[in-house]
């Protein structure tokens, strides 16, 4: 039970260390065992009913409850919902499923390519002292032990990054990952939200940002603007 | 995967060419190309199954206006939600309205 576990009003989940307690996005929680809602499809029931683990989802979020989505084994099963903050048992970060790289067993390792290039990936983003994590499929099998991921599953990966990434940085970052033999779908915590790392590289004027409020259009993620001010005011009117 | 294909009248050819999004979770790719006057196409790959409706209303929505320029557009899915296929269409058809798109 983390004591200090408490809920962001800010949105900024770019901090690494500091922001430790905070929950944040892709964080993978666990429960009490939760009532199943009449709206929940029923490959999410037993998951919901044992109390996860759920996905931290961006969206808004109100004084005591956290936005959630229950994972399903084929792609289109999400469910999204809401749980009390205070009922929150155990968190997993992005970064912490990063520091079980080693925990798929030899033959799983051999089955899923994504599961055996995680040590690539690491030596790749450490030698760029980056503070990065696991999430998707990839993550849920580090931090579950339980078979989530297929053959053809690519590595999701979340940077934080409280500070900017110069656009030539970032397009380094992509070209050393396009070496590894499994797809990385890289996304940067900036203080505005998720950024893809492919969009700031790839030099365009403006990147989408996801943000609790809903996705916007922004010049620079590192920059507050009129774009962020207008889509966190059309999101709370 | 599935593919679904839609079109609806428009005005005059759009300007140019032009490319939005990127390849990855929750996001898509949009590639424009100037259509023949007066008529808009929208071509659709999604990785997500089950979620015809859903694309079919955001994009009947997108080109209500039937003055908008022709364009041609070719979508990859990889599981936007509605509120980021609206930004990256419009992104995409910014960009050709300016002529400054990537090629």
């Amino acid at each position: 039970m983390e004591r200090r576990l408490k809920l962001s009003a800010s949105g900024n989940y770019s901090e690494g260390g500091a922001g430790r307690y905070v929950v944040r996005p892709h964080d993978l929680l666990w429960c009490a065992e939760q009532s199943v809602g009449a709206d929940a499809p029923a490959w999410a029931n037993p998951l919901i009913a044992r109390g996860g683990p759920f996905v931290v989802r961006r969206a808004p979020r109100a004084s005591d409850c956290l936005p959630v989505g229950v994972r399903g084994l084929a792609r289109h099963q999400r469910f999204a919902m809401t749980i009390a903050a205070d009922q929150v048992m155990k968190t997993v970060t992005p970064e912490q499923c990063a520091a079980r790289i080693e925990r798929p067993t030899a033959k799983r390792r051999q089955a899923i390519p994504a599961l055996d290039a995680l040590p690539a990936l690491a030596a790749t983003l450490d030698s760029r002292r980056l503070c990065w994590g696991v999430t998707g499929a990839v993550g849920y099998e580090l931090a579950t032990d339980e078979a989530s991921c297929h053959a053809a599953s690519d590595i999701d990966v979340l940077i934080r990054l409280p500070q900017r990434l110069t656009r030539r940085d970032a397009a380094g970052v992509v070209a050393s990952l396009a070496m590894l033999p499994v797809r990385c779908d890289i996304q940067m915590e900036t203080p505005l939200g998720g950024v893809a790392l492919a969009d700031w590289a790839a030099g365009n004027d403006n990147v989408l940002v996801k943000s609790d409020q809903g996705p916007f259009l922004c010049a620079d993620p590192w920059v507050r603007s009129v774009a962020h001010e207008r889509a966190s005011r059309s999101a709370a009117g | 995967m599935q593919r679904l294909s839609l079109d609806y009248p428009a005005g005059a050819p759009a300007a140019a060419r032009a490319l939005a999004g990127v390849v990855g979770s929750g996001d898509l790719e949009v590639l424009l190309e100037p259509a023949e006057n007066g008529r808009s196409t929208v071509a659709i790959t999604t990785s997500v199954d089950g979620v015809n409706d859903i694309w079919t209303a955001v994009i009947d929505r997108i080109f209500a206006d039937a003055d908008q320029p022709a364009v041609a557009l070719e979508i990859n899915d990889f599981g936007a939600t509605p509120a980021v296929v609206r930004l990256r269409i419009a992104q995409a058809m910014e960009q050709a309205a300016s002529g400054a798109g990537r090629t």
